[in-house]
C-alpha cells in the first residue's frame, strides 16, 4: 500500500527509523499502562474527579499518542520484524508491575508472558510487508 | 479466585471483543478513503474509532479490580477475535502460522490467568521481638496498589 515502501528510496535507514520508533512506543505504551493503573486505583464515578485524575489522563493520552506512532511504523516498516519487538510491551509491562506494583512474580506468569509474545512473533512472520 | 477478580477478567475479556470489532471497522473505512480528504469522514472509520475508545472504558474499568501482570497479558486475546472477523468479514485465510501463533497467545493467557491462583507464601515478620525492629520501618511498607 505505502509508496515509499515501493519505491528504492525505501532504505535500510527508513527500516531503523520505524524499528527505532516501535522499540521507544512499547517502552511508552506500557508507562501508559502503568499510569492508567495507577489512575484507576482512585477511580471514582464522578466526571470532575475522572478529568482531574491526573495519572488516568496522563496514561489515556501517552496511550493514544502511542497507537498513533505506531500506525506510522506499521506503514513504514516490515511486519515482520516490527510484530516481535512491540510483544515486546508485554514483557516491560510484567516487569514494571513486579516492582514498581509490587505484584508477586511467579514462574505461570513468566512462561505465559514468553508464549505470548511467542505467538504474536509467529503471527508477524505471516504478514507482508 | 475472588469474583472481583473474574468481573475484571470478563471487563477486559469484553475490552478485547469490542477493540477488535473496532480493527475491523477501521479496515472497512480505510478502504473508502481517497485523495479526498473529507473521505475520512465516513461512518465506517467513525464507529471503528468509536468501538476503540469503548473497548479503552471496559479495559480502565477492568484492570481496576485485579493485578496488571494478570489483566494486561489478556489484551492479547484480541489478536485471536481479530483474526476470525478477518476470517469471516474479509475472507482472509487462517494459515498454519496463524493458528500456531493464535494457539501460543491462548497457551500464554492461559498461564497468565493460572499465575493468578498462585498462593504466595506469606512473609513471617522477622523481627518478631519490638525491641530487635528495624530503624525504619516506614521502608517495609510500600504502596499496596493491588
Amino acid at each position: 500500500m505505502s509508496t515509499l515502501a515501493a519505491s528504492p528510496a525505501y532504505d535500510a535507514a527508513a527500516r531503523r527509523r520505524a524499528i527505532l520508533l516501535v522499540c521507544c512506543c512499547t517502552i511508552s505504551g506500557a508507562a501508559a499502562q502503568l499510569l492508567m493503573k495507577i489512575g484507576m486505583t482512585h477511580f471514582v464515578p464522578n466526571l470532575w474527579a475522572i478529568v482531574t485524575n491526573l495519572s488516568l489522563m496522563a496514561g489515556y493520552v501517552l496511550y493514544g499518542m502511542n497507537t498513533l506512532l505506531l500506525i506510522v511504523a506499521l506503514r513504514d516498516g516490515e511486519l515482520s520484524m516490527l510484530y516481535p519487538i512491540i510483544a515486546l510491551t508485554y514483557v516491560w509491562v510484567t516487569i514494571l508491575s513486579y516492582t514498581l506494583l509490587r505484584e508477586p512474580p511467579n514462574a505461570f506468569k513468566n512462561i505465559g508472558i514468553a508464549a505470548i509474545v511467542l505467538g504474536v512473533a509467529v503471527l508477524g512472520r505471516n504478514g507482508k510487508k | 479466585m475472588n469474583s472481583t477478580l473474574t468481573v475484571s477478567m470478563l471487563l477486559v475479556l469484553a475490552a478485547s471483543v469490542v477493540g477488535s470489532f473496532g480493527a475491523a471497522f477501521l479496515k472497512l473505512g480505510s478502504a473508502r478513503v481517497n485523495r479526498n480528504p473529507l473521505s475520512f469522514i465516513n461512518r465506517y472509520l467513525a464507529l471503528g474509532v468509536g468501538l476503540y475508545l469503548g473497548s479503552s472504558v471496559f479495559y480502565a474499568l477492568g484492570i481496576r479490580g485485579g493485578q496488571l501482570s494478570i489483566l494486561y497479558p489478556m489484551v492479547s486475546l484480541g489478536y485471536i477475535w481479530t483474526m476470525l472477523w478477518a476470517r469471516i468479514f474479509f475472507k482472509e485465510s487462517f494459515t498454519r502460522q496463524k493458528i500456531a501463533g493464535l494457539s501460543l497467545i491462548l497457551l500464554g493467557v492461559v498461564l497468565v490467568g493460572m499465575g493468578a491462583k498462585v498462593i504466595h507464601s506469606i512473609r513471617v515478620h522477622p523481627w518478631p521481638n519490638e525491641a530487635f525492629q528495624p530503624p525504619d520501618r516506614a521502608r517495609c511498607t510500600g504502596p499496596n496498589l493491588a
